[in-house]
This record gives structure tokens, C-alpha cells and sequence, in this order.
């Protein structure tokens, strides 16, 4: 096979993320037309790009008509199978947790044992199953049995699950939630020992078509190294201040003492040559953290730096993509 | 030692047939409700249920339950013996075979009989028939579900309550512990009302929302957390006697001193411990020796439908057998019927060999028709007969044009003489 595919997903909460994503990361989708399921990406040019739903980009990854794929680690988890692999489960958009909700008005369940107490009573009282609407039978059913409450039925639904506990026909859910607002809405209430899995979007692959085919190894190569440099580079920013002083090796002292401006190998110091003074400057370069943007700047200032500008990092792009070393050795290459 | 399916199968048959115990067939797929309602935390997780049109079901994991469902179906009064040897499927790796999701198991159950001389026949059956496996020693463990459940009831814990401190310990008293303050009242104050739950739901739109329960259940439960609140020193008193209960080590011969966990006020678990003793006895004077029997008090059994003594054989540290008495499988099943009862499965996936073991002889020839001639001749005599493909493991006949035959390379006169011959052989 000389082209392989990249199944994306074509609607709901992933789409445009993925979209905004790839583009981020140099890897714009071209699509000739919206309303066409196909695409390609100029730099990728061995990858054509098929749009899907988000539980058909996993199935069409896991039987190989796509090699390649993004979904949310919820559905790869639900539908997966063995010829699936997670190639990498953090691509940092489209958080959301896979949780038990039981009614509000529940006031006696506070938690996941309490729940476990009323499937009993619900067995005793009523001689039947505690009722559990969901998308994710699997999850659901595995949750469960781990945490000891094994007699229930699941009702299977597709959307408006958060009704379920009011039209009568479950009494409590398990479904996907990214802020709980709609839970609130639907007077239900989140246990807080039911988080069953929290999910984000995911870079999947076949895993058949990546142990035999190198070429296809390398193209994924490509993407990987390309999404953990975006990743990468979403943490950092890049500060650039000039600061008094003759000896660069001494200012490279005085800037490492804070671990905060100590960059990822350490400043990179060079002269100004100013034209209107006999002052001696120099420019200095880091690379730092973005949670320690404010920390460098205040020690920067406090050992004489000035104009201190911060720039974003686009890319970082780290000696080897760690993703891709953890592929291979997935994979066992 | 090693055998085929077929040799495990006749030999562990006829030792039980030799007991009066008949062979039954028993379904693969069965409901999945029963076995859930029994089977330990350990187990349901290894069980391989799958849904059809709405309804749950398993691949049977063990031959007990579907043993009394069909014992209870039959509507029988009578004592039965009966005998399993089947796939048993469980993703206990140490159990299955390879990479298959199956297991071989035999099953033993006695139903609809009680008593201490049933439980002597079925552990020395189990005994005996681990003895006609393998030469290795041999060591049964004891214990008897029974006595600890008959110890606990001085605690009159609720059911809820029991199966966690049986299965969870520590978890009971935080459950215990946890007072839900925001919705439950200090032990001291009287109990919500059911005026005041009315008052919190109808002050707020989610009392709509209820899911099948109605505010009297909510109710009913957290009185009973109130309650639980109280509870606390007896279940810390439960969870301190089952950790000393646990922590006991005795030999087979001591089995009398576990009665310094009762007083005069338990008959019933004097009586039991008394009828355990009556069995560990005759055991030993049955022939099994005190040092290969090992009273084991800290092991919870995979299937909570054990109600007295609970076993199992192994052979260095791998599992043989596994069994106990039952009592209140029927009734759980059939809430009207009391069916007591007793048995033991075997876990056999250790013992079975797939190498060829059958003596095969090969007939080649210079001429087809005569090759399938002799085959047909040979068979005929009872001997297993396969057609040209020979390896070194078969015994090899050859027909030359001239109708010369030989064994082995070594010439045979007559067809008669080949099968006198390959018949010495075997």
C-alpha cells in the first residue's frame, strides 16, 4: 500500500478541536469541500484524510481501512479492540469525564458504596435491578464489578441520557461530562468515586498495518514528532531581556541562581553593541516555563534586566519524539 | 502424571460412578443472575457474560449452580448424586489453559442430603479422586463458612453489613464512620422526618427526578444510616474478631480450641465446631494423615453460597479441587425449597496431555487398492489404521507389488500373522 489514511472526526464535540489541532501543528487539513468526507494534508503528502463519526473512527482503525485515527479515549476504550493501539492519549483537547450520576434528590447516596446498598434495597424491595442508562456498556459494566456492585441492568440508550432518571426508565447514569452543567440541569448529581475514566482526545493506530508497514511508520513518525513539538511548545514561552553588565559569564551566573530563568540548558548571553553609550549590555535568551513566566521576570528585573519580552514557543521539538520511542516500543520494533 | 480428555474423563467417571454418583450434562450458556448473586468479587470479573435481546447471560463458570437450578426444575424429593465433566470458562489465567478461555473441570454434587456422614463421603470421594491424579503429596484445607457466619450473628450485623465485613473489612467502619452530616443527624437528634425530606425535595425541582425510587425508600435508608451510626463499635468489634479469626493457626488435631471464639450463649456454633471435629476425625482414621490436612480460617472461598465446611486439594501451590457444603443455593433459588447440599469441582487443565496417544500403525503400498484393503482389514481387528502418512511415532506396514509385507522393515508372511503381531506390540 502506497497511501494510507487518517480517520478524523467529522461531527460532535472533537471535530473542530481536531481540526484547530492539526492546523496548530503545520498539519492543515484541506478539505476540497465541507460537506465531502475527504481530505489531505499538504505536508503529509502520503496520508489522505477520511472524516468520520467518532465511534467509526475507531471501528474503521481497528479493521484497517484506517490506519490512523483521532477519537476520544472514552469511545477507543468502549469500542476498541485488540488490533487497536493508543498511540498517544494526550493530545490536551476535548477533556471530559466518563461518570456515575444518580438523582439529586437522592440524599441518602453519597457515594459509590451508598449506591451499591440501594441496588440491594432495589433487589429486596422491588425485585428487580438497579437501572443504569449509558452509551458505554463495557466501561460501565467493568466499573462496576471493580467496585463490588454486580446486580444491575443496563439500559441502553442513544442521547438525552440525563432524562432517563426522570422519564422512569433508569435510575441513575453513567454518561459523558465536561462542566456538569447539563447533569445540574437534569437535577442529577455526579458521585464522587464514579469517575470511571477521564477521557481526552487520542492519536490511534492499526496495529497490524504499523508493525509490517514502514513506510507507514515513518509518516506517523512525522505526525508524532510534529504533535509533541506543538504540544511541547504549548508550555513554554520564550523570554528575551537585556541586562547591565561586561562579563557574560557572570550574568549567566547571576540568571541561573533562580531555577525559574535556569532555561532548558541554561541562558544564552550575547553583547549589545550600542551606539549612543560606553554602557556594557547584553541580550539574554530562556527558555521557561509558562506557570514560571511571572517568577523569571520579577527575578530578572531584580538583578538589572530590562525590556523583557515574552514570546510564545510554537514548536519544541525534543531530540527524539518520546511518543514515538514509546510506539516502537508498543509495538515491540 | 498425564492423561488424555478421554482418560480423565473414564477414569474420574468411574471413580464417582463407583460412589453412585450419574453423569449429567449440563448447558454451556445459562443465565447470568444466579451466578452474579453468588460469585465472589474476585470472580465476577473473570466471568464471560454477554447479553442477548436484553437478557444477561454467561458461560457457565462452575457446574453447582446449574446443578441445583436443574435438581430444583426436576421437583425431586429425593437425594441425588450426580456428576459433571465439561468446559468451565473463567479468564483466571491460572486456571485456563494456554490461551484458551475454557478450562476442563469434572464436578461432584450431592443434593437434597445433610449431615456429617455426607460431608465424610464427598471429601473423602474428592480425596481419593486427587489421588488417582497425581502421585505428587497431596494437602486438603479446611474450613467451614458455617462456624464463621454462625460466630458473626453475636454482632447482628444486617446482611449488607456482613458481606462487607466479610469481603472488605477496614471499608465496613469507614461506611460506619462516614456520618453524611449534611444529611443525616447526630445520633442524639431524632431522625429526619419525613416531613422534613418532603420539605428539602418540594423546595426544589429535583424531587421530580427520582429515577424508581419514591421518598419513603430514601427515607427507610437513611434512618438506617442514622442507625449505622450507632453501629459502629459492633462492627469495629466484627472486624477485630474476623482479623483474629484470620490471624488463627491451628493443626487438624487442635480444631477443639477454636471454640475460645464462643461462649455458652452460641449452641449453634458449638455445634457445628463440634460437628467439624466429628469430620476432620474420621478422616484421619479414613486414612488421610493429620500433617497433609490444613486448617485454613484466613481464605475466603470464590462463591459466597458455602454455608459450612469449605474445601479444597492442592498439589504444591496449584488448586486440584474445590468444594464445601451449600445449604442455601436452593432456596435463593427457589425461595420455598430448602435443599441441602454438597459438592466439589476439579480443576483439571494441569493433568491432560494432547500428545498422540494413541498407537497408530501407517499402511503404505506400491498399489492404492491393496493399501486400503489391509487398512480395512486392520480396522476391522481393532487397530487404529491411518493410510500412507507415517512419522516416527507410528508403526509402519508396507505392501510391495509382489504382495511381500513388512513390519518395521522386517517381513510378515501372512495378514493374520501382522495382526497377531501389531496386537503383541500394543
Amino acid at each position: 500500500m502506497n497511501r494510507y489514511t487518517l480517520a478524523l472526526p467529522s461531527k460532535g464535540e472533537l471535530a473542530e478541536p481536531t481540526e484547530a489541532f492539526l492546523r496548530d501543528a503545520g498539519l492543515k487539513v484541506t478539505r476540497p469541500n465541507p460537506r465531502q468526507y475527504t481530505g489531505s494534508i499538504i505536508s503529509l503528502p502520503g496520508i489522505d484524510v477520511l472524516y468520520q463519526r467518532v465511534k467509526d473512527v475507531v471501528y474503521k482503525v481497528s479493521d484497517n481501512t484506517a490506519q490512523i485515527g483521532i477519537a476520544g479515549l472514552d469511545i477507543v476504550h468502549e469500542h476498541g479492540t485488540h488490533d487497536l493501539i493508543v498511540i498517544h492519549d494526550q493530545l490536551n483537547y476535548g477533556h471530559c469525564k466518563l461518570s456515575v450520576a444518580v438523582p439529586e434528590a437522592w440524599v441518602d447516596v453519597q457515594s459509590f458504596v451508598d449506591l451499591i446498598e440501594v441496588a440491594q434495597d432495589l433487589r429486596t424491595t422491588q425485585g428487580r435491578n438497579l437501572r443504569i442508562a449509558t452509551t458505554f456498556p463495557l466501561l460501565t459494566r467493568d466499573f462496576f464489578h471493580q467496585q463490588g456492585l454486580h446486580h444491575f441492568t443496563i439500559v441502553k440508550a442513544e442521547g438525552a441520557i440525563e432524562a432517563a432518571p426522570t422519564l422512569g426508565y433508569a435510575d441513575a447514569i453513567v454518561d459523558l461530562t465536561q462542566s456538569g452543567t447539563t447533569l445540574r440541569e437534569n437535577h442529577l448529581k455526579m458521585l464522587p468515586d464514579g469517575i470511571i475514566l477521564e477521557s481526552q482526545a487520542c492519536l490511534i493506530g492499526n496495529r497490524s498495518a504499523l508493525k509490517t508497514s514502514p513506510v507507514l511508520l515513518n509518516l506517523v513518525h512525522q505526525l508524532l514528532d510534529t504533535m509533541d513539538a506543538t504540544l511541547n511548545g504549548r508550555q513554554y514561552s520564550q523570554i528575551t531581556a537585556d541586562i547591565r553588565g561586561d562579563k557574560p559569564a557572570f550574568i549567566a551566573e547571576m540568571v541561573r541562581q533562580n531555577p525559574s530563568t535556569n532555561g532548558l540548558l541554561g541562558p544564552t548571553i550575547a553583547p549589545i553593541y550600542m551606539s549612543d553609550s560606553d554602557e556594557q549590555w547584553h541580550t539574554l535568551q530562556i527558555t521557561v516555563t509558562n506557570r514560571d513566566i511571572l517568577d523569571a521576570v520579577n527575578f530578572l528585573r531584580s538583578i538589572g534586566a530590562a525590556h523583557v519580552i515574552i514570546a510564545p514557543v510554537r514548536y519544541l521539538f525534543l531530540e527524539m519524539s518520546p511518543t514515538y520511542t514509546s510506539l516502537l516500543q508498543t509495538l515491540g520494533l | 502424571m498425564y492423561f488424555t480428555p478421554e482418560g480423565l474423563r473414564d477414569t474420574l467417571l468411574n471413580h464417582h460412578r463407583l460412589h453412585g454418583y450419574e453423569p449429567v450434562e449440563s448447558s454451556v450458556i445459562a443465565s447470568a443472575d444466579l451466578f452474579l448473586e453468588h460469585a465472589s468479587d474476585t470472580v465476577i470479573p473473570q466471568l464471560y457474560t454477554f447479553e442477548r435481546r436484553g437478557k444477561l447471560l454467561v458461560l457457565q463458570p462452575e457446574f453447582t449452580t446449574s446443578a441445583m437450578s436443574r435438581y430444583l426444575e426436576s421437583g425431586s424429593q429425593q437425594p441425588a448424586r450426580w456428576q459433571f465433566f465439561g468446559p468451565t470458562f473463567q479468564t483466571n489465567s491460572a486456571l485456563s489453559h494456554g490461551y484458551y478461555h475454557q478450562s476442563l473441570s469434572a464436578g461432584v454434587e450431592l443434593l437434597n442430603v445433610n449431615g456429617v456422614l455426607a460431608d465424610i463421603e464427598v471429601l473423602l470421594m474428592a480425596w481419593e479422586g486427587a489421588q488417582l491424579l497425581t502421585s505428587e503429596p497431596l494437602t486438603l484445607h479446611l474450613n467451614h463458612t458455617g462456624l464463621l457466619h454462625s460466630l458473626l450473628q453475636q454482632f447482628d450485623l444486617d446482611p449488607f453489613q456482613t458481606r462487607l465485613v466479610l469481603t472488605q473489612g477496614q471499608l465496613a467502619l469507614k461506611i460506619a464512620l462516614r456520618s453524611d452530616a449534611a444529611h443525616t443527624e447526630a445520633p442524639s437528634d431524632p431522625p429526619m422526618s419525613r416531613v422534613m425530606l418532603d420539605a428539602l425535595l418540594d423546595s426544589s425541582q429535583y424531587g421530580t427526578t427520582m429515577g424508581g425510587r419514591d421518598r419513603q425508600d430514601i427515607l427507610n435508608r437513611l434512618e438506617r444510616k442514622r442507625q449505622r451510626q450507632h453501629q459502629y463499635t459492633r462492627l469495629e468489634s466484627a472486624v477485630a474478631f474476623l482479623s483474629e479469626w484470620h490471624g488463627t493457626q491451628i493443626e487438624a488435631n487442635q480444631i477443639e480450641s477454636l471454640s475460645r471464639f464462643m461462649d455458652s450463649s452460641q449452641p449453634e456454633s458449638a455445634r457445628l465446631l463440634e460437628e467439624w471435629k466429628i469430620v476432620i476425625d474420621h478422616l484421619i482414621q479414613a486414612g488421610i494423615q493429620s500433617q497433609n490436612i490444613r486448617i485454613q480460617l484466613d481464605v475466603a472461598p470464590n462463591w459466597h453460597y458455602y454455608t459450612g465446611i469449605a474445601f479444597s486439594v492442592t498439589q504444591e501451590n496449584h488448586t486440584l479441587i474445590s468444594g464445601g457444603r451449600y445449604n442455601n443455593l436452593g432456596q435463593s433459588i427457589q425461595p420455598d425449597r430448602s435443599v441441602p447440599a454438597i459438592g466439589f469441582a476439579y480443576f483439571l487443565d494441569r493433568y491432560i496431555t494432547y500428545d498422540n496417544p494413541i498407537s497408530v500403525t501407517t499402511v503404505a503400498a506400491d498399489n492404492v487398492q491393496q493399501a486400503i484393503t489391509i487398512v480395512k482389514l486392520l480396522r476391522t481387528a481393532g487397530i487404529v489404521t491411518t493410510m500412507g502418512v507415517s512419522d516416527t511415532s507410528t508403526t509402519n506396514v508396507y505392501i510391495k507389488d509382489d504382495q511381500t509385507m513388512t513390519l518395521n522393515g522386517r517381513v510378515v508372511e501372512t495378514t493374520n500373522d501382522l495382526i497377531s503381531q501389531l496386537k503383541a506390540q500394543r
